[in-house]
């Protein structure tokens, strides 16, 4: 009697833990996310509080930190408001976690499009990890790309050349110092780009820069032929009637292909270009 | 000397008995194998958390052994009596504290070198390599050894004249607070306020610095750790136990326990 006892009873358990399991589906999914970030607590506090387990706590909150990345690509729509003060908990926690800066920061500006978090989270850690040369190359890359500072990307790009012992960044931070028109600018980019390309550790963030390495590639060309069409028009008086023109003049080699994969459009009545995939070229500091 | 050594290895058995120490260290074991699954979470820096979570795991399960069997040891002798047997022999109390330190010391000791091989292990099969045993694993691990000392005589203390609830409870509070400690010194000694530096002065020998006990750090980024840093900070740890153990020595040997 006493078994047929047990017996119901985990029947009736294991039946009731079923039949909850899928209705609370949602709630499990929704278990730790973070819904307001005013609500994250202190690093510095966490600190104190960790009872000699800062690293381990500093790895927790990495792991969700890694997660709350992933989250907008689960539900789009979803924002990065808490990547910066997520971050921060991690840092204070261990000042020395350079990965955390590096990714961080370079989320922050590539995906969160929050370049001033970016260069906070990037400083801060440059500060706590002088020997990590990442650092300063994204602080110059957030310069030159995002804020339109070249002076301050010469000087980020300088010190990551020193740090990280790169010939190659010691070059890109003498043109950066030496940009004065507008190729050089384009080509600049180009080589800050590849750089990042080799640094970034998400398919996301290399998604992201892949695309612009495209536009930016496109608006090389289409103020490459531009300058040609005002050459053109200073020497004839006239613009071209035809992209052709330029070439039988000797302004262009051969009329170059679209990078981002359309055909270079002209306009003679307005005497300009456009890409018929990306449109017309528009500056080059990217802000969304 | 010899009584002492006797009732220290007559611990070390009674303290093997325990089941609470197997499921604590089992389990400590548990979760630094355990890291190697949790460290595929992360983005990049997998080794770090292995090695956060094999050291991490193995301190708080190391400080845990130490409260409370330490505690439970010093307790059931006294409730249970059979210290009187022990006491009515030429052993005096001080010898029946300091016995009953050393053989818990060398069970925690021993309960380190489990753990610590299991780290090893684990932090092995992920790297392939054996080179983190050059940088700061002996150190981490060794460190280990003075906050468990300490925390057993703590634990000793505490069990020398009160209930084994509020032994553990006093035991982890002020382990705890010389963790917090650790933390707050440097920004209470960097402060304006004239008073916060005598607090600091007055706590530094009060409470313990757990963490100049820790070299955690040591192990996840590499860092060299000097023999004379290592030997001080030893030297500091146990010096602390040996301090309090005497005070135990002291308390017990005023206890009236008839």
């Amino acid at each position: 009697m006493r078994g047929a006892g047990t017996a119901a009873l985990l029947a009736l358990s294991a039946a009731a833990v079923a039949l909850a399991r899928p209705a609370l589906a949602p709630e499990a999914l929704a278990a730790g996310r973070i819904r307001d970030p005013a609500w994250l607590p202190s690093g510095k506090l966490l600190r104190l509080a960790s009872f000699g387990q800062r690293l381990l706590l500093a790895d927790l909150y990495w792991l969700k930190t890694v997660a709350y990345m992933g989250e907008p690509f689960l539900a789009p729509g979803r924002g990065l408001d808490a990547l910066h003060p997520l971050g921060e908990i991690v840092t204070d926690l261990d000042p020395r976690y350079g990965y955390a800066y590096q990714v961080v920061g370079s989320n922050l500006s590539g995906l969160a499009h929050r370049v001033s978090e970016s260069d906070r989270i990037l400083e801060k850690g440059v500060r706590n990890v002088p020997d990590r040369w990442t650092l300063p190359f994204l602080l110059a890359f957030n310069k030159f790309f995002y804020e339109g500072d070249f002076a301050g990307a010469a000087a980020w790009a300088r010190r990551a050349a020193e740090v990280g012992k790169r010939p190659q960044l010691a070059l890109l931070a003498a043109n950066l110092a030496l940009v004065a028109n507008t190729e050089d600018q384009y080509q600049a980019s180009i080589s800050f780009l590849e750089l990042s390309l080799q640094q970034a550790e998400t398919l996301e963030l290399r998604e992201q820069l892949e695309q612009r390495m495209v536009k930016v590639r496109t608006y090389q060309v289409l103020s490459r032929v531009e300058r040609a069409i005002e050459a053109f028009r200073a020497r004839n008086l006239r613009p071209p009637l035809v992209l052709e023109e330029l070439v039988w003049s000797g302004l262009l080699p051969r009329i170059p292909a679209d990078p981002s994969g359309g055909t270079i459009e002209y306009d003679p009545w307005a005497g300009s270009v456009r890409s018929s995939a990306l449109g017309p070229r528009d500056p080059l500091r990217v802000t969304q | 000397m010899t009584r002492t050594l006797a009732i220290a290895a007559n611990t070390v058995r009674e303290a093997l008995r325990e089941r609470l120490l197997y499921n604590l260290v089992i389990f400590a074991v548990l979760l630094s194998a355990a890291s190697l699954t949790v460290s595929q979470l992360t983005l990049g820096e997998q080794y770090r958390i292995i090695a956060d979570v094999s050291t991490s795991s193995t301190q708080l399960f190391g400080i845990l052994i130490s409260v409370f069997v330490g505690v439970a040891l010093v307790s059931r002798e006294i409730d249970r009596r059979t210290a009187y047997a022990m006491l009515a022999r030429p052993v005096s109390r001080a010898d029946f504290i300091l016995g009953k330190f050393i053989g818990l010391v060398a069970t925690v000791g021993l309960n380190l070198v489990v753990m610590a091989l299991a780290s090893a292990l684990v932090i092995f099969a992920y790297t392939r390599s054996a080179t983190f045993l050059a940088s700061g694993f002996f150190a981490a691990f060794g460190l280990m050894l003075a906050q468990f000392a300490v925390c057993v005589a703590l634990a000793v203390l505490f069990a020398s004249f009160s209930t084994p609830t509020l032994a553990v409870i006093f035991t982890l509070t002020l382990v705890g607070a010389g963790f917090v400690f650790s933390e707050i010194r440097p920004f209470w000694l960097a402060s304006d306020r004239v008073q916060m530096k005598q607090l600091v002065h007055v706590l530094d020998f009060v409470l313990p610095n757990m963490g100049l006990l820790d070299a955690k750090e040591a192990l996840t980024y590499g860092d060299p750790v000097s023999l004379r840093s290592f030997a001080t900070r030893l030297a500091y740890g146990f010096g602390y136990a040996g301090v309090v153990v005497a005070l135990a020595a002291q308390v017990f040997s005023r206890r009236d326990i008839r």
